[in-house]
């Protein structure tokens, strides 16, 4: 199975601190990645890396076998990958233009939108079901109704890869589901970095945990999240059992024992 | 599965169909209120006279009129009225520009600095009594003061070699109360005579306008315009936050410092022939923003021409209300245009809550 997504030795500083320390990940093709870690282990600067919003110091992030920061223009970068990120405030964009900005690395500086850009355009916003809202402004969607719109605009760069940095926060448990259900419909390979284990556990083929700028532990969900790491990563205790419901591991976690911190790792 | 199609009613307050209406609107205003503005002035030349005059100076049509109107019109009125509606446009268009730059909609173009450092150049030039400035001409002196300003700021707003918005944000800010300090220490040395004149420039003006005036002007501000339209989609990305902007194609920082050239450029040169005329470059965005929705492909024709119009029609008040002296073209479009935008302001916000 070939890999989308091959991150190599990846290192990114901030003034002297060390945020990525050499990170090695790779997402197969088709897949759904999880990236898991407590606040500050260097999530979000791996993602921004992968989508070229921050210079690594070193190491190689290649999508398709193409090293997006040496290889690759800025914009051929975005044909190929795209991200669904956080909004920066009230957008008063309606939702047909954020989406139709999804074609932006594969339209002319013009801003034209050609036969293919409306098709994917299209399908995208089929997708993500969000043919209701496209005459709204961003400012007045609901917090679930945002991030889908965020979604089919990603969805419509027809990108090889999706990143997605933390999707599913501030959102109600039925929108959270949704939201990783359209992704993993989508049937494109996906980097998603969740705080939630649960999701992570129902949504995700493989994991990779990160703590302190590394990646500690990766592989399926069920190998990877044991009691002890989750302890040693996340600092709380665990009980995995499977879900009753679905099947897929299900995480109840609870604050950490006396005994168990004072149990030697 | 069905799309609603352009055409249908949209989030704004102009449809598609409004918004070609609107423009169309706004080109034939612009015609009336040049042919208006030169016939308004101290000695007022009837609307008959005034396409006269231009038909012949323009087209070669007709016999034209007498020699004194031919030369009021040509000679005074119209290059005045032309830059009027240059230095509107360009001071809108910068306006759009820095308010996308640095994400805040109270941005304008001075926060830059640049019309501080131009008003405290060319203040120098008129109190100093220096021959030297003074034979450059107010302008040139100005655009001077302009140019060393930004480059100041520009090198004062990096961090890590790129262009750090909030960081330049102060960098402008904290140059040009140096500036203003420059200016007031200048002003309290000048003479009363002096005084007028540097009041009168740094509150902006356009009397006493000729033709070499023009050019420079109105060629800066029209590829500024260009170079905004080719880039109308990477503003819009900039909208959706940095990491969108990046992952969508736009290599930030050299975009951004496209932008500051851009639109310090652009106010340096309309500032240096016109003076500090305030509010236009924070208003007319707001109200395009508010009549098309922030599209740049859409906001930034409109900009131009709506700044444009309405700085020549606050020329022509300018001249109207004191007759036979001239206001300062700054105060009036505060006076006029305030108002104006929390009437728009308040009506927009009242149309999203019912």
């Amino acid at each position: 199975m070939s890999d989308v997504l091959a991150v190599g030795g990846l290192e990114v500083r901030l003034g002297e601190r060390a945020v990525l320390a050499g990170v090695d990940l790779r997402v197969p093709e088709g897949a759904v990645v999880g990236l898991l870690g407590a606040n500050g282990s260097g999530k979000s600067s791996l993602l921004r890396a992968v989508f070229r919003a921050v210079r690594p110091d070193a190491g190689v992030v290649a999508v398709d076998g193409a090293d997006v920061w040496r290889d690759l223009s800025a914009r051929a970068a975005a044909r190929r990958t795209a991200a669904v990120t956080q909004m920066p405030g009230p957008l008063e964009l309606s939702v047909r233009e954020v989406v139709e900005l999804g074609r932006a690395p594969h339209a002319s500086g013009w801003g034209g939108l050609a036969e293919p850009d409306r098709a994917a355009v299209a399908r995208a916003v089929e997708s993500a079901g969000i043919a209701h809202l496209m005459h709204r402004r961003c400012s007045t969607l609901s917090g679930g109704e945002r991030q889908r719109v965020l979604l089919a605009r990603a969805l419509a760069g027809e990108p090889r890869l999706l990143v997605l940095d933390e999707p599913t926060n501030h959102l109600d448990v039925a929108a959270q589901h949704d939201l990783l259900g359209l992704v993993r419909a989508s049937g494109t390979s996906a980097l998603v970095a969740l705080h939630d284990l649960d999701l992570a556990g129902a949504y995700c083929d493989l994991v990779h945990v990160l703590a302190g700028g590394r990646v500690v532990a990766h592989g399926p969900v069920v190998d990877v999240l044991t009691p002890d790491l989750v302890r040693a990563v996340f600092g709380v205790d665990v009980h995995v059992d499977t879900h009753p419901l679905t099947g897929r591991p299900r995480f109840s976690t609870a604050p950490l024992t006396p005994t168990h911190q004072e149990e030697p790792r | 599965m069905s799309l609603p199609s352009r055409q249908s009613a949209g989030p704004y307050l102009l449809g598609a169909r409004g918004h070609a209406a609107l423009m169309a609107g706004c080109l034939a205003g612009a015609v009336v209120l040049v042919v208006l503005g030169v016939g308004t002035g101290a000695v007022p030349v009837p609307i008959d006279d005034v396409v006269a005059t231009l038909a012949r100076r323009l087209l070669g049509w007709g016999e034209g009129v007498d020699l004194a109107t031919d030369t009021i019109v040509w000679e005074y009125r119209f290059p005045r009225t032309l830059l009027a509606f240059v230095v509107g446009a360009g001071l809108s268009l910068a306006g759009v520009l820095m308010q996308a730059l640095v994400r805040n909609p109270l941005a304008d173009p001075y926060i830059l600095g640049v019309a501080s450092g131009a008003s405290a150049a060319a203040t120098a030039a008129m109190t100093l009594g220096i021959a030297a400035l003074a034979g450059l001409g107010i302008p040139v002196v100005a655009f001077a003061g302009a140019a060393a300003t930004m480059v100041l700021v520009l090198a004062l707003g990096r961090r890590h070699g790129r262009i750090d918005p909030p960081r330049m944000l102060l960098a402008g800010v904290a140059v040009g109360y140096l500036m203003a300090a420059v200016t007031s220490y200048l002003q309290l040395r000048a003479t009363p005579e002096e005084l007028a004149n540097v009041l009168f420039w740094i509150l902006g003006s356009l009397a006493g306008t000729s033709w070499s005036d023009l050019p420079v002007a109105t060629v800066v501000v029209l590829v500024c315009a260009v170079l905004a339209l080719a880039r109308a989609t990477a503003l819009d990305l900039l909208s959706l936050g940095d990491d969108a902007a990046s992952s969508l194609g736009v290599d930030l920082p050299r975009f951004r410092l496209e932008l500051v050239l851009v639109a310090a450029l652009c106010t340096a040169v309309v500032v240096a022939v016109a003076g500090g005329i305030g509010f236009v470059g924070l208003m007319i965005p707001h109200v395009a923003r508010l009549l098309v929705g922030p599209a740049h492909r859409r906001v930034v024709p409109l900009s131009l021409l709506l700044g444009g119009c309405y700085l020549v029609l606050v020329d022509i008040l300018c001249r109207v209300v004191q007759a036979p002296a001239e206001l300062p073209v700054g105060i009036v479009t505060a006076l006029v245009g305030a108002p104006f935008l929390i009437w728009l302001l308040r009506r927009d916000s009242a149309e999203v809550a019912g």
